[in-house]
């Protein structure tokens, strides 16, 4: 078994990739841009969708010590996507709406990352519970 | 040799394209660990020939996300301080899109489409220029 087929589960259109350090970052967008090019979207679009992958994943790697990530096929009103779903069990989001300003950081980094997220992709939510954890939510529709 | 070192290297090459212009191309995904060894690299070969201009590809990168954007201003202000200029080549229409997306600010660094206009422009900054051989007949 490769190490790539240790890393990602895969049921039914969906790719599950556990993000504990910096190498399964590369590992998921890789798996991602594969599902994002099978659905058919362009390559600026595959390139958009696995850069929105890449900083969800890493920052799941520095603000929860990791996290998973799951990239679904989806579906809606005859449309088809991807979605990206990031779960982690991190310190939560105090402010949700501070987090999604550009240049507001916690960590000294440059605090662009969730609202980049949104603007690649087509929508985003997130759930969050302080001393619980987060869940990003993107969607990109084809 | 540093065993290290040596691995460091193969896996970023550099070379010199002409006096004073130094090439790295960058392939695949960047990581904090990558782009520190990137920084090095960059540095000690820009340090080593005194060149004037690096010309840093990134076009086979595999994702600009806010993180790789910050570690190419960071190796690009490094290099400056030495004196040498990193010209960024090999900006995909992709790789626009992503950094529009972010909302970065290169400042005054000069980007360029291909590896030909990174040459070009510091050609001509070096007041050099490639003229036809029909044009000197």
């Amino acid at each position: 078994m490769s190490q790539q087929d240790r890393c990602e589960a895969n049921a039914g259109g969906r790719l599950v990739y556990a993000i504990v350090q910096e190498a399964d970052v590369e590992n998921a967008m890789r798996g991602c841009r594969r599902c994002a090019r099978q659905l058919g979207f362009s390559e600026s679009i595959v390139f958009m969708v696995a850069t929105a992958l890449v900083e969800l994943a890493r920052n799941m790697l520095y603000h929860a010590a990791g996290g998973t990530v799951t990239i679904n096929e989806c579906s809606r009103a005859s449309r088809w996507g991807i979605e990206l779903v990031a779960i982690d069990h991190g310190p939560g989001i105090a402010n949700v709406a501070l987090a999604m300003q550009d240049h507001f950081s916690t960590r000294g980094t440059l605090g662009i990352g969730l609202p980049a997220v949104k603007r690649m992709m087509d929508s985003m939510d997130i759930e969050t519970v302080v001393g619980q954890g987060t869940t990003v939510r993107a969607c990109k529709w084809l | 040799m540093d065993i290290e070192k040596v691995e460091k290297s193969e896996k970023n090459p550099i070379t010199t394209l002409w006096d004073d212009i130094l090439f790295m191309p960058v392939i695949g995904l960047l990581d904090s660990k990558r782009a520190q060894d990137i920084m090095d690299i960059m540095l000690e070969e820009a340090d080593a020939t005194n060149a004037r201009y690096i010309i840093l590809d990134i076009k086979g990168v595999a994702a600009v996300d806010s993180a790789v954007a910050n570690h190419l201003v960071k190796i690009t202000k490094a290099t400056k301080l030495l004196g040498c200029e990193t010209i960024l080549s090999g900006i995909t229409p992709n790789v626009a899109q992503s950094l529009v997306h972010l909302g970065i600010d290169l400042g005054n660094l000069i980007t360029t489409a291909r590896v030909s206009g990174a040459l070009e422009a510091a050609f001509s900054r070096l007041g050099k220029t490639v003229v036809s051989v029909d044009a000197l007949k």
